[in-house]
């Protein structure tokens, strides 16, 4: 069984690779086709979407694939340069942070008004952080953002202070996402089990919300007189598009389908695999690595102390092998403990070589013996270690991981499970590796995942080891080039001594036919649909 | 009668409350903090603050004994209050009964076209004695049976939307949407309808009373329709009772594929996000579906057929 399948994704990668081979796809937010001459207005954009948002309410619910919607009518304080990664003024024109980094001083735009007429004013900033504390559970990551809120105060009309009760170094960067976009009064004062339906989203994008049918469609229509788009994007003033309709196909061979006979100009979560499809038959093809975590198995570094097995572990991925078999060749590859576009990345793929015969030297050396079974063993042990990853999705991935391990002599033994009992075993130690990948701009998403501390201690470190400290302290180190210099160490430990066995970045694919012009990713993960035309 | 019709009643509630009580079971003996799986949404590994947990915990009664979860849950359920979806705070009946409409729509063309072509294929296949005939349309049925209505729905979309670009493949405005999926869902009523009363046909042309009718100088035809078919359906009715739960099965996948809201796909969107208020409500809400068309069904056999009438007595 598990031959055949490898030897029908051997054949696919095969015929996809000659494919891009002849195509080039364009990728990440460094690379949008930008059209030339006249800018073309008008025109209704189809999309289709994969995701069937349980909750239309981008401040309750984070799903990255509502959030490609939301970014189009919600307007954030700030907004990331996909180009220079450095934080620019959005709704806020500058901001000033106090020496312990827990007073955050916003100056607002005084000319952005919401589409229904409300004008944006530092009275917006409180009731809406205010309002993400009171949803509570019912905004995991928005809660999770604003960890540790005071107040917000409000200096005059344009200018508010938020405050919290401890340093909170990235707080700036989590102002740019749009689970802490601003929304007018009017949805604020909406129970929030009713926006959650679609009623009353009012923000003060460069689209409006005209008609949400749950479980059916998303209808967005131009603002008349948007004015305050980031100097981040390609134009100013009004978006190109009369509007967007997106369409929520759930069912992957509908998506493709309506792609191909042309009932929508564009669609999001388009499997690797098909993707490279759509390019040779000229589609476009744009891929975005997530911002946080790549995949990988995470360590319990209880149950494997010993740094040299680690590290004989990493040297048994074949990444590469990954990259092309599993996901066609179409995802970028994995070079680091975070993802590129993560705030501080560095580049530590010399680490990440392919290296069977030195796993095989190290067990070897270890008087480790290959066995009858084709595993090593020792003292009538097999070297064997337990696995655990989200099924049913991860499955073809981690059958992949196995049988490389498997080729060096190591036996992996997978265990499919539920997301919750991986949160359970992570917080608990009841594992040898486990999968773990958190998409998240700053690079703080290390602590929430493998802090002994404040965190799901997704390592078992112990609180007074190196890098518990460091991944605990780089919270609280409010010097920003020391912090960046810490998170660069944390990255170097994880990586080298090989507490993540990294596998692959994980990535979104959308494909646009030839006559979508302008379509990016901003730095957030979400496309941004302000800069498209549609060309015939 | 009185006691027949009681009976009936009393059966649908046991299987209402049982129900209710598997799926009660089923969620505590399952491995896993449900309020934990609620949270975890997702292939990210979120860190949950475990005060969220608590308060979570608190808002769905959770932290409550589990009896007195049974029991409160139970109460709200005969007073038609399913308690409030994990996922947004509204109402799980609400939710339920703004999805209702859409999929009753769907089940309403679905039994439109697969009831009389399922009778039709039925007659056909009883009444015309040419072999080959005969045996085609015996085997539409079965053919329909063992086509899984996912696949059908891919394949009716490929074929008349993607290729011949009739109708629209997804979207619920004009009755152009509505085409495929209710074809779609008529799949399983026809298979059930042909084959309950081909068989039931089949056994009745075998009754003592259809020589008399031959004898009296019949045509084949007056036979068949007038006398074995008005004696066949009452299976039929029975089978199409049954079908109450195959349309809601079929709904799940029909309304995925051709992207409509309704009951199906709120059970889908429960599922995947793991609310399990609301899946307990669509379980508690499809049974009491399943269990009415079967008493209706209970309660029209007298009303057809004198000889159960007269079985019950006064």
């Amino acid at each position: 069984m598990r031959r055949s399948l490898a030897r029908r994704y051997l054949v696919g990668a095969l015929a996809l690779s000659a494919l891009v081979g002849l195509t080039a796809c364009s990728s990440g937010p460094s690379d949008p086709s930008t059209p030339s001459g006249e800018p073309q207005t008008g025109g209704t954009l189809k999309v289709a979407i994969d995701l069937d948002p349980y909750c239309f309410d981008g401040q309750q619910n984070a799903q990255t694939a509502l959030h490609n919607v939301v970014r189009q009518f919600l307007d954030s304080l700030t907004i990331y340069d996909p180009e220079t990664k450095e934080l620019n003024p959005w709704l806020a024109e500058s901001w000033e942070v106090n020496d312990d980094m827990s007073e955050f001083t916003f100056h607002l735009r005084d000319d952005v008004t919401f589409s229904n007429g409300e004008q944006f004013t530092a009275e917006h900033v409180k009731a809406n952080f205010d309002r993400i504390i009171s949803l509570g559970a019912l905004s995991v990551k928005g809660s999770g953002y604003l960890q540790g809120y005071v107040e917000t105060e409000i200096v005059d009309d344009y200018t508010a202070i938020v405050k919290f009760d401890r340093p909170r170094v990235s707080f700036l960067t989590a102002t740019a996402d749009s689970v802490l976009g601003m929304y007018a009064m009017e949805t604020i004062e909406t129970a929030p089990e009713a926006t959650c339906l679609g009623e009353n989203l009012i923000g003060s994008g460069p689209f409006v919300v005209s008609q949400i049918v749950k479980s059916e469609r998303i209808s967005l229509v131009k603002r008349e007189g948007y004015n305050w788009a980031p100097e981040t994007m390609a134009h100013q003033g009004e978006a190109y598009l009369d509007g967007i309709d997106f369409s929520i196909l759930p069912e992957r061979s509908v998506r493709v389908g309506a792609l191909q006979s042309g009932q929508v100009d564009a669609s999001m979560g388009i499997p690797p695999l098909d993707a490279a499809g759509f390019t040779a038959s000229g589609f476009q093809v744009l891929t975005f690595s997530n911002p946080g975590i790549p995949n990988n198995l995470s360590v319990n570094s209880k149950a494997i102390p010993d740094v040299e097995m680690r590290r004989a572990l990493q040297k048994s991925i074949d990444r590469e092998e990954i990259r092309q078999i599993v996901y066609g060749g179409t995802y970028d590859e994995v070079r680091g403990a975070i993802s590129p576009s993560t705030i501080g990345f560095i580049d530590l793929s010399d680490h990440l070589a392919y290296d069977p015969d030195g796993a095989k030297a190290y067990f070897e050396s270890q008087g480790w013996t290959m066995g009858s079974s084709g595993f090593y063993e020792k003292d009538g042990q097999i070297l064997s270690f337990t696995s655990a990853h989200i099924a049913p999705g991860n499955d073809v991935l981690f059958e992949m991981v196995q049988q490389q391990l498997a080729r060096v002599g190591v036996q992996l033994q997978l265990n499919g499970i539920e997301a919750s009992v991986a949160t359970e075993s992570r917080r608990n130690g009841t594992f040898n590796t486990l999968q773990t990948q958190q998409t998240s701009l700053d690079p703080d998403v290390i602590r929430s995942l493998y802090s002994p501390v404040s965190g799901s201690n997704g390592l078992q470190l112990d609180a007074d080891s190196e890098l518990g400290q460091l991944i605990e302290g780089q919270a609280y180190e409010t010097d920003v080039d020391k912090r960046m210099e810490m998170i660069e160490e944390i990255q170097r430990i994880l990586v080298e001594d090989a507490y993540l066995l990294l596998t692959n970045i994980q990535t979104q694919v959308q494909v646009a036919t030839s006559n979508v012009q302008g379509l990016s990713f901003n730095l957030n993960a979400n496309l941004s649909f302000y800069d498209v035309q549609l060309t015939q | 009668m009185i006691r027949y019709v009681g009976l009936r009643i009393f059966y649908g509630v046991l299987v209402v409350f049982l129900s209710y009580a598997l799926v009660f079971v089923l969620l505590n003996v399952l491995p896993g903090d449900p309020v934990e799986l609620m949270l975890s949404r997702g292939g990210d590994a979120t860190y949950i603050d475990p005060q969220l947990l608590e308060e979570m915990r608190q808002r769905l009664g959770y932290d409550r004994p589990l009896f007195v979860q049974f029991f409160d849950g139970l109460f709200g359920v005969m007073r038609g209050d399913l308690g409030t979806s994990a996922m947004t705070g509204a109402s799980v009946s609400g939710e339920i009964f703004r999805a209702l409409p859409s999929t009753f729509t769907l089940a309403f063309f679905a039994l439109l076209i697969g009831l009389p072509v399922g009778v039709a294929v039925a007659v056909i296949a009883v009444l015309i004695h040419r072999p080959a005939i005969s045996e085609f349309f015996r085997g539409i049925p079965v053919l329909n049976a063992s086509m899984p209505t996912f696949w059908v729905g891919l394949l009716v979309m490929q074929v008349l939307s993607f290729q011949l670009k009739w109708f629209p493949a997804y979207g619920t405005e004009g009755w152009q949407t509505l085409v495929m999926p209710a074809m779609t869902l008529a799949v399983p009523v026809i298979a059930v309808t042909g084959q309950v009363l081909i068989k039931s046909m089949d056994e009745q042309t075998l009754e003592p009373y259809t020589s008399t009718v031959w004898a009296k100088g019949a045509t084949r035809a007056r036979v068949q329709i007038r006398h074995v078919l008005r004696n066949s359906l009452i299976p039929v009715i029975t089978a199409v009772a049954l079908t109450a739960s195959s349309l809601l099965a079929g709904a799940v996948i029909v309304e995925t594929v051709f992207s409509r809201n309704g009951l199906g796909r709120i059970t889908v969107t429960a599922i995947l996000n793991k609310d399990i208020p609301m899946v307990q409500g669509i379980v508690i809400v499809a049974t009491v579906l399943v269990v009415l068309a079967n008493l209706l069904v209970d309660l029209l056999y007298p009303l057809l057929d004198p000889r159960i009438r007269k079985a019950y007595g006064k």
